[in-house]
């Protein structure tokens, strides 16, 4: 029996039971709840629909941390890439004159530009400074939460939305395709091809083998005449790019609109998405679909007992400390 | 739009904008304390964030339903400490990533006190309320900005000397800096490096926790979901500007407690500027700060060598 | 005499590898005891299971006549038992006091009673003539200062039995002079000493007894006055003959590598190299002698394109390269001293280790032709004789002599004009050391430009043309090998001004 393929079924059960236990102390019957969290998600074509819906943004934040965790970079900034993805989104869709057909390329391209702007920034000062990434890409994650607001509070707020923080609805043009009567939209194959870009860049490429020397010894990297300078700008820049086009998806596909609180979260749960998929693109896929039943299993919860979708984040905090612990145990006897 | 500066004056605009800057500031001065304190074993501890939320929450959540506020600082230490514990654990016994650790716990921190914090939000505890010490505060001025704070307050300050005593004069001290340059060179001499780390980094769990539930209780005197907005990452960063020494981080917290309550002050006096912009500043001075830190790179402040590193005994390369 | 201590029949393992074997070592009160063997033989493994840093699979520890079992160096230590290890273990940001005193009990516990330490100092300082400054920051001692450290953290622990590990290894002869004498001060008064090393002569100049090891095993126990250099030797080595390699003579060429003025820093800002100049020509080897940290690794590195000089020229076959980056200088090949922390990525599998510089070349279209790359690894892995079971394990499983192939397989493979050669057979076993020895000399005969920066002095004799010795980031001197002899390079090393020749 390998035991290296049942520690992830190991900790995501055990992550069950602590979250079920937190639910009896909140006066839950655990076994119903996750009954509620199945039928939800697998129950009807729009639960299923939910589901995909809401692993997209994670494959994506997903991969913007993998891309650059691959050259031993922790991007924690997808959250704020997106934000700022979304704006720059926004405002392609409400403010440039664009034939009806250029409308949504160009939203796509404005958002993947602007989520690499604001990762270059601290890719630039990690490259140039040693500045640590950790704090600065987390601390920017602030800056574009309150830029948004700033933007609905003020120059993007919308003329017919009463007194409401939000931007004026998308025209059609602007809106991704939607299909089978559901939230499914366009977004979701976006997503799927660009994971396999990815993979086969990271694995076919000469960019690829590069990210990976750095990512395996950086004075080695050096030492070959690969610049870490260069790898570490570029993956970043890769990283924040796909965390703006799942803003741009975010707008386009499901808000239809600018609004503050247009993540619950993605960016961060880029993080766990990364780490369970041990940063290959391809399993990226199946870890942000895990992690997207327990968002669309989680506004169940807050839907039917009114239970915080925050219970989402003690799942993807608990899976993955009961798979380290897992591992070193493994590890340990091995 | 413009700033009435009579009225900045008269109104005792800059009086009480330092006094609310030591106010503010207290809460990043325990937590930032506790870190240095963990990251001085070499234990890198990203979670205090998450430490920080469940500190402010656990504070709340016991004074309103035992009426103690006091009672509610100490368990949130304690709390700190659990979650610290854990983060121990994962470093020290299983020799984990600890970036990973601590990025979870901040997940776990920010997931379990949304979870069961729904019920407190709205709610009102017994709080801490400032005390004024007897003839100080009644000096014009000085007073005002330093002699009529709550306790809290002065233990935070009493509590960087106290740190730096321990860190420089005792025993304790040299094994805990030793542990965090040079666990080989502390292990060779007998020192038990993991006991050294788990309980530096548990001490530190319960100094953050106090930071946060300084938050709820003595500082906004509130619960709201995720009200540490980011503290706990700017006394990641108030670390490394302090050079990991306890008394530089006086400095660093008052000057970023500044910072935060600016954006209300000046927004109370009619300056001009969007809330939602001025909220943008303390996080992008955070940043600059840190640049400033990284780019003057002296050895004498630079992070312990083994920060982060987990130390196995007799490692074979 | 009476014994003091006494290993029994000690086993230690590390996976399959077998590093001691039934060990036996008896050593006497007073004594300084010799214990040899060569890189790998088990010596340092033994003294970290005495020192209780490893445990013991099987055996017995006697000291003192009482059977012991030290489960952490904390109780080697309370038992009376220091040890100064070859990679010192002291906290550079620390000061010496407090580096002495670090996990020591003091009268005033947990206060440091630093009154107290001076005092103790003192004394032992009268007692052993061991002299150093207290307040002074350890980053800010020379080599020899810190081993001075080291010893006085022992002594100050009242130690019964000292060990040292490879003392002198980085340390000027004058210095091993002066450790010397301490060391038999020391015996006088008392204290018991276990000497490890590799070096024959110290071996023979220091020791009361030797114990030999070979291959994990002990080959036996033999007084230093009834021994001499050849029996230790054959002991050590298990064959008559120690090296064995012949250096043909080898026409020079053009000048290839030119160096003239060179200023480096080091990484703490501070001047490594000093105005360097110096050619090497097609054909020949150039050998650089020193003690480590004398601006040898600033000077390789700003060769090999890693580290950027302030001032000087560096020109490879008459063009200027000294603003060129690693990238651009592809005619160097260079085999860097910290073979695993910058020569490899331990993690990557072989073969992407073996073209972590050319992978570009197998680029065809958008990607990279991994199947022509995996048949160009087999071919140099064959070539090399680099054994591991597969191109595609990572390198982290080959053993250090294969590791040492698989670098000299990328770099010789490229074809260079200048080889750097740093350290090039420290830690290999003496096959791994003739193997490293021939290729150079091949390849000088092939028409590179051989940079040898060496501490081992037999190697820069036995392949160098001309010798230059490197002191605090100075060129001391350079000598062409058949006017130069040990004497002269040894003074050059310890500081000494350069001789008239």
């Amino acid at each position: 029996m390998n035991l290296r393929y049942l520690t992830p079924v190991i900790s995501i059960a055990a992550s069950l039971v602590f979250v079920g236990i937190m639910l009896a102390v909140m006066g839950i019957n655990p076994v119903e709840a996750y009954t509620v969290m199945f039928t939800r998600s697998f129950g009807s074509k729009f639960g299923i629909a939910e589901l995909f819906v809401k692993t997209t943004p994670l494959i994506l934040t997903g991969l913007a941390v993998a891309i650059p965790l691959r050259a031993g970079l922790w991007n924690i900034g997808a959250e704020g890439q997106l934000y700022m993805g979304a704006f720059a989104a926004s405002v392609v869709a409400l403010k440039m004159p664009l034939p009806d057909l250029l409308i949504l390329p160009t939203m796509f391209l404005a958002s993947a530009l602007m989520g690499m702007a604001w990762a270059a920034i601290p890719g630039f000062l990690k490259a140039k400074f040693d500045l640590n990434e950790i704090i600065s890409t987390l601390l920017l994650n602030y800056v574009a939460i309150h830029w948004v607001e700033y933007m609905v509070y003020g120059p993007l707020r919308g003329k017919e939305v009463y007194n409401f923080p939000f931007s004026d609805l998308f025209s059609d043009a602007a809106t991704l395709p939607r299909f089978f009567g559901t939230r499914f939209h366009f977004g979701v194959f976006i997503a799927i091809l660009i994971a396999f870009i990815v993979y086969y860049i990271l694995t076919k490429t000469d960019f690829g083998f590069s990210v990976r020397v750095v990512g395996a010894n950086p004075r080695a990297a050096e030492y070959a005449g690969i610049s870490r300078e260069r790898v570490i700008i570029y993956t970043m820049l890769f990283g924040g790019a796909l965390a703006g086009i799942a803003g741009m998806i975010e707008v386009s596909g499901i808000q239809l609109r600018l609004r503050p609180a247009i993540s619950t979260g993605y960016g961060y749960a880029g993080i766990p998405v990364a780490l369970l998929a041990s940063g290959n693109p391809i399993l990226v896929m199946l870890s942000a679909a895990l992690f997207g039943f327990l968002y669309v299993g989680g506004s169940a919860l807050q839907t039917t007992y009114s239970v915080p979708v925050a219970v989402v984040y003690v799942f993807q905090a608990l899976i993955v400390l009961f798979i380290i612990g897992g591992n070193s145990l493994i590890q340990r006897r091995g | 739009m413009r700033v009435d500066v009579e009225a900045v004056i008269t109104s005792g605009f800059i009086i009480s904008l330092l006094a609310s800057s030591i106010r503010a500031g207290t809460p990043l001065l325990f937590a930032t304390l506790g870190e240095i304190v963990t990251e001085r074993s070499g234990i890198l501890n990203l979670g205090l964030e998450g430490i920080m939320i469940t500190g402010a929450f656990t504070g709340f959540a016991v004074s309103f339903l035992t009426g103690n506020p006091w009672l509610g600082i100490v368990l949130a230490g304690f709390a700190g400490m659990a979650l610290a514990f854990v983060h121990a654990f994962f470093s020290v016994t299983l020799k984990a990533n600890q970036s990973i650790t601590g990025l979870m716990l901040v997940l776990l921190g920010l997931g379990i006190t949304g979870f069961f914090g729904r019920d407190y939000i709205g709610q009102v505890a017994t709080y801490i309320d400032p005390i004024e010490i007897p003839v100080l505060s009644s000096i014009p001025v000085v007073g005002e900005i330093v002699f009529r704070h709550d306790p809290l307050v002065y233990l935070a300050l009493l509590l960087a000397f106290v740190i730096w005593f321990l860190l420089f004069r005792t025993r304790y001290g040299l094994e805990i800096i030793a542990s965090g340059e040079n666990p080989e060179a502390a292990d060779s001499l007998g020192v038990d490096v993991d006991r050294i780390r788990y309980l530096s980094t548990m001490l530190g769990g319960f100094l953050v926790g106090i930071g946060g539930a300084y938050l709820s209780l003595a500082y906004a005197k509130l619960w709201t979901e995720g009200m540490t907005a980011g503290r706990g990452w700017i006394c990641l960063a108030l670390v490394i500007f302090s050079g990991w020494m306890p008394q530089r981080a006086i400095l660093g917290a008052y000057l970023f407690g500044g910072l935060d309550v600016l954006s209300f002050k000046l927004q109370a006096v009619g300056f001009g500027v969007s809330y939602h912009l001025l909220a943008m500043v303390p996080y992008v001075v955070t940043i600059i700060f840190l640049l400033f830190s990284v780019i003057r790179k002296r050895e004498a402040f630079g992070a312990p060598a083994s920060l982060g590193l987990p130390y196995i005994r007799g490692k074979r390369y | 005499m009476e014994t003091l201590l006494e290993l029994r029949n000690i086993v230690k393992r590390f996976g399959d590898v077998i590093a001691n074997d039934h060990v036996n070592l008896e050593v006497r009160k007073g004594e300084i005891h010799g214990l040899l063997g060569e890189n790998g033989a088990g010596k340092t493994t033994l003294m970290n299971v005495l020192y209780g840093i490893y445990q013991p699979d099987e055996g017995e520890i006697i000291f003192e006549g009482k059977k012991v079992r030290f489960k952490s160096p904390k109780d080697a230590i309370s038992a009376g038992i220091g040890m100064v290890h070859q990679h010192f273990m002291l906290v550079p940001r620390m000061n010496v006091l407090q580096n002495l005193v670090l996990g020591y009990r003091t009268p005033s516990d947990p206060l440091v009673d630093v009154r107290w330490v001076e005092e103790k100092v003192r004394k032992l300082s009268r007692r052993y003539g061991i002299d150093i400054a207290l307040y002074e920051v350890v980053m800010n001692l020379s080599v020899g200062e810190e081993q001075r450290v080291e010893i006085l953290k022992a002594l100050f622990r009242d130690v019964k039995l000292l060990i040292l590990d490879e003392p002198t290894a980085v340390l000027t002869p004058k210095e091993v002079e002066t450790l010397f004498s301490a060391l038999k001060a020391m015996t006088k008064s008392g204290l018991t000493i276990i000497f490890i090393t590799h070096k024959l002569k110290e071996a023979l100049s220091v020791t009361d007894r030797i114990t030999v090891l070979r291959k994990g095993k002990n080959v036996g126990t033999v007084e230093t006055k009834k021994t001499n250099e050849r029996e230790l030797a054959r002991m050590m080595i298990g064959r008559e003959v120690v090296m064995d390699i012949q250096k043909p003579k080898i026409e020079f060429g053009s000048e290839i590598l030119k160096v003239q003025d060179l200023w480096v820093k080091d990484d703490r800002g501070q001047d490594a190299v000093k105005g360097v100049s110096f050619s090497i020509r097609s054909g020949e080897i150039f050998g650089v002698a020193g003690v480590s940290g004398n601006g040898q690794k600033e000077l390789e590195e700003a060769i090999a394109g890693l580290r950027k000089p302030f001032r000087g020229k560096i020109a490879l076959d008459g063009k200027d390269i000294t603003n060129l980056g690693v990238a651009g200088r592809k005619d160097i090949a260079y085999i860097p001293e910290d073979r695993i922390g910058v020569g490899l990525a331990p993690s990557l599998s072989v073969m992407e280790n073996l073209f972590m510089k050319d992978f570009k070349n197998f680029k065809k279209g958008l990607t990279l032709d991994f199947k022509s790359m995996e048949e160009e690894a087999r071919k140099l892995i064959e070539e090399f004789s680099v054994k591991t079971p597969s191109v595609h394990a990572p390198a982290s499983t080959l053993s250090g002599g294969n590791i040492q192939r698989l670098i000299l397989a990328r770099e010789f493979s490229r074809n260079p004009k200048v080889i750097i050669a740093s350290q090039p057979t420290r830690g290999l076993d003496v096959a791994g050391i003739d193997y490293v020895r021939r290729r150079l000399i091949e390849s000088a005969e092939k028409g590179c430009a051989v940079l040898l920066i060496s501490e081992d002095l037999d190697e820069i004799f036995q392949l160098s043309d001309r010798i230059a010795v490197m002191y605090e980031g100075e060129i001391r001197g350079i000598i062409p090998r058949e006017k130069a002899d040990y004497e002269t390079v040894g003074y050059l090393m310890a500081g000494g001004m350069e001789v008239a020749a």
